[in-house]
């Protein structure tokens, strides 16, 4: 399909109109609501290893990792594990509004799924790869506490870690130095988070029936929730793609407050500390070959005033699971995010910022419907 | 108090002073004059004005030009500090005016009873695009600026700038983010108008990790007395940012000559007060 | 199927808008089905996108020949005119021989009109290439 096209017309020219008969309602969706709808899949996508970790895609090191995962020995005092916020039975989240480790954080655990597809990690991008994402919490003073010397002791000292270590590393713990050791249990963390994965959603099966014109008996809300997304709602142009994100991050008007004066600077800090880390894919310690790293989005990506403040869109698969909502939590329902959307305050944006973010002025029955979409994620 | 119902002569008095006595940067920290500050009701509300003068000094500023919605704002930080405060008049009321206030005449009242009361460097920075300034309260404002002799801070495109110019080739104006236009765009108008500067608040294609972009480059060799630089603390959130920004800002002053870097970071900014 | 006709509808309607503009020679040399070729009065240059396939939050390249003269490239940048904001990346502009450029470090990150723009440079003569680009999702 070729890519570029130039616009000679009015992008009216493209839009038609298709009409699937759905139960009781008939929703019409324009040609550009379709494709929106197909750009939404299929699901799942093709996740490749991740070239800056070795141990990507090793069966062997996703199992150790997924040990790892719960494992207490990680944090200083031996009481928190990744787990601990990243809770299997809550889909890797902990359903706080802000994490508690040692003390409280100040973001929202996001949920741990399908993280090939992520571009950045974390809310603030302040990783280009999972490995280095899995770093922070382990040293976070807020989050395990650990530090380097405790975890090179520790996977050193205790029998099963050391041989594990040996056996998958193939470098016995003694003989690694320190640094390198730490990069290599995150490598293993990261090798088993990898394997988390959504399943196909009751959406991806509607997708495929309403593309194939194969409609049964869908649910009128969920439809005209689904056209609002795709369409007047212009959700699908952040929240793109079968992941549903575009993996970058934005300003939609939220507080950022941490407390009063104290700002959580989002996207700017996360830049600020992605350049300085020793740890992206431009850095010594990844894996891939140099002129692999040198296309990472770390060669590219651009400071700019508008980063302060901003967070990533988080994809919206398994979505009303993971409640509360925003980077900070702040938002205890899907019908509160959607109220958000639908009384956007703009003077909090800037006037030559993101245009497109309108308030909605949304219905009762349109936030009902909205919801009843969102929900089948 | 009793300064904040003079008029005219002395408010020249009190920049006087404030350009002689108000090199309170710490020498290890280039000083700036930052442009495009707005302290909004719901700023000081969070940051009360012995805070929001505190971040402003941390921020190593030699001046700081406020403007708010509403004008009270700029007033309480005025008062708490004179020899950094520049007081720019906004013509909001409140958040929420800034598409709408070109057609209500009750605004252009307002900014009368304004500089009826209090000491100001300018008018702005006000939303006008295109024949906005025919408006019978955008002429309004640009004779008042030329009645008390202010400088305009527009946040306009380019046609609104040759607009203002049209009607009083005499005016001091200040383009707000430089229209976001493109440097070259910049350049000719700048060449257009010897009266008009421009300011370089929330645009980031300057400069990339403390590097000049070449074209920017051209443009500050070629009008070395016309831009500087602005944070535009548009939320609450934004005040934090003044410290930031600075540090960004100080980065990229580091790849141009020192004379030319100083110029920007606050001699052009003076240079736009002196003008008068 | 019927929306499946209507989905390649829309694709060969905006296709054929782009054929329109595009020629596959410059200097007679051929050029791939999917380089775009733009004009400024008598200056041209042809530029073709790596990979060619779905672009939307992806980090692609673009080869940049100049036709016609000795231009060099001297900035490449994309906004969104609709919305009001640019790409969240700096490219960089490699010279890979005479007349010839690759720009990595592109990304698209919503659908939509993009306006990209190409600026050259020739014996102090500065010209601006610019093209809108339809982004499909």
């Amino acid at each position: 399909m070729k890519p570029f096209a130039l616009v000679l017309f009015s992008l009216l020219v493209c839009f038609g109109f298709a009409q699937p008969v759905v139960g009781q309602e008939k929703v019409e969706f324009t040609v550009s609501e379709l494709a929106f709808i197909q750009s939404h899949g299929p699901w799942p996508p093709k996740m490749e290893p991740d070239p800056s970790n070795r141990f990507s895609g090793e069966p062997s090191a996703s199992a150790w990792g997924q040990q790892l995962f719960q494992d207490v020995r990680l944090s200083q005092a031996q009481t928190l594990s990744c787990a601990s916020c990243h809770d299997p039975d809550r889909y890797f989240a902990d359903g706080k509004a802000r994490s508690t480790g040692t003390s409280t954080v100040d973001r929202n655990a996001i949920a741990l799924a399908d993280l090939r597809l992520n571009r950045w990690f974390g809310w603030a991008g302040q990783s280009d790869n999972l490995w280095a994402q899995s770093i922070h919490p382990i040293l976070d003073r807020r989050e395990m506490n650990a530090t380097v010397e405790t975890i090179v002791q520790r996977v050193r000292q205790e029998s099963d870690l050391a041989a594990n270590y040996t056996a998958i590393i193939g470098k016995g713990p003694k003989e690694e130095e320190p640094l390198r050791l730490l990069v290599n249990i995150a490598k293993i963390l990261a090798a088993y988070q990898e394997t988390i994965r959504t399943p196909t959603s009751a959406f991806d099966l509607m997708r495929t029936r309403l593309l194939e014109d194969e409609m049964i008996s869908e649910d009128a809300a969920v439809l005209a929730g689904l056209k609002l997304f795709v369409g007047k709602g212009k959700c699908s142009l952040c929240h793109f793609g079968p992941n549903f994100t575009n993996g970058e991050f934005h300003d939609i008007g939220l507080p950022y407050f941490i407390e009063s004066g104290q700002v959580d600077q989002g996207r700017y800090g996360g830049i600020r500390d992605l350049k300085a880390s020793a740890f992206n894919r431009l850095g010594e310690y990844g894996d891939e070959p140099a002129e692999s790293a040198a296309q990472a989005p770390t060669a590219f990506v651009s400071l700019q005033h508008r980063n302060w403040g901003e967070f990533r869109v988080p994809s919206l698969r398994n979505v009303s699971k993971t409640a509360p909502y925003m980077h900070n939590g702040t938002l205890a329902s899907l019908e509160d995010v959607v109220r958000h959307y639908s009384t956007i305050d703009i003077e909090r944006l800037h006037a030559d910022g993101e245009t497109i973010l309108k308030s909605l002025d949304l219905t009762k029955q349109e936030i009902a419907n909205l919801v009843a979409f969102l929900k089948t994620l | 108090m009793t300064l904040f119902h003079s008029k005219q002569v002395l408010g020249s008095l009190i920049f006087g002073i404030a350009l002689a006595l108000s090199n309170s940067a710490s020498a290890q920290q280039h000083p700036l004059a930052d442009v495009h500050i707005h302290y909004s009701h719901d700023a000081w509300e969070i940051f009360p004005p012995k805070e929001a003068v505190a971040i402003l000094r941390k921020a190593g500023l030699k001046y700081a030009f406020v403007s708010s919605s509403s004008d009270d704002g700029t007033q309480m930080l005025y008062a708490e500090a004179p020899d950094l405060i520049v007081p720019v008049l906004r013509p909001y009321r409140r958040r929420g005016e800034l598409s709408t206030w070109m057609h209500d005449p009750t605004s252009l009242d307002n900014l009368r009873t304004r500089l009826s009361e209090n000491t100001y460097a300018g008018i702005g920075e006000f939303h006008a695009y295109g024949d906005d300034i025919e408006t019978d309260v955008l002429r309004g404002v640009i004779a008042l600026a030329d009645k008390y002799d202010l400088f305009l801070h527009a946040h306009s495109d380019a046609e609104a700038i040759h607009l203002i110019f049209k009607q009083d080739p005499g005016a001091r104006v200040l383009w707000a983010h430089s229209g976001f236009e493109d440097p070259s765009m910049v350049g000719e108008i700048l060449a257009t108008y010897p009266r008009l500067w421009s300011d370089l608040a929330f645009r980031s294609d300057q400069a990339y990790d403390g590097e000049v972009s070449a074209d920017w480059r051209a443009l500050f060799e070629a009008f070395p007395d016309r831009l500087m630089i602005g944070t535009d603390t548009y939320t609450p959130e934004r005040w934090p940012y003044v410290t930031a920004h600075a540090e960004w800002t100080r980065e990229w002053l580091e790849d141009l000559p020192t004379d030319l870097a100083e110029k920007i970071a606050w001699r052009n900014a003076e240079g736009l007060l002196k003008a008068r | 199927m019927k929306y499946k006709v209507a989905l390649a509808i829309l694709s060969l309607s905006c296709s054929v808008s782009s054929n329109a503009e595009t020629s596959h020679a410059c200097n007679n040399e051929t050029i791939s089905s999917s380089a775009l070729e733009l004009k400024q009065q008598d200056r041209r240059l042809v530029i073709t996108p790596k990979p060619q396939d779905e672009p939307v939050g992806k980090l692609f390249s673009l080869e940049i020949q100049i036709c016609d003269d000795d231009s060099v490239v001297t900035k490449v940048k994309a906004v969104m005119p609709a919305h009001g904001h640019g790409m969240n990346y700096r490219p960089k502009v490699n010279q890979l021989a005479e007349k010839s450029y690759q720009v990595e470090g592109l990304l698209f990150h919503m659908p939509g009109v993009w306006l990209l723009t190409i600026e050259t440079k020739s014996q102090g003569t500065r010209t601006k290439f610019q093209s809108e680009l339809l982004i499909k999702p």
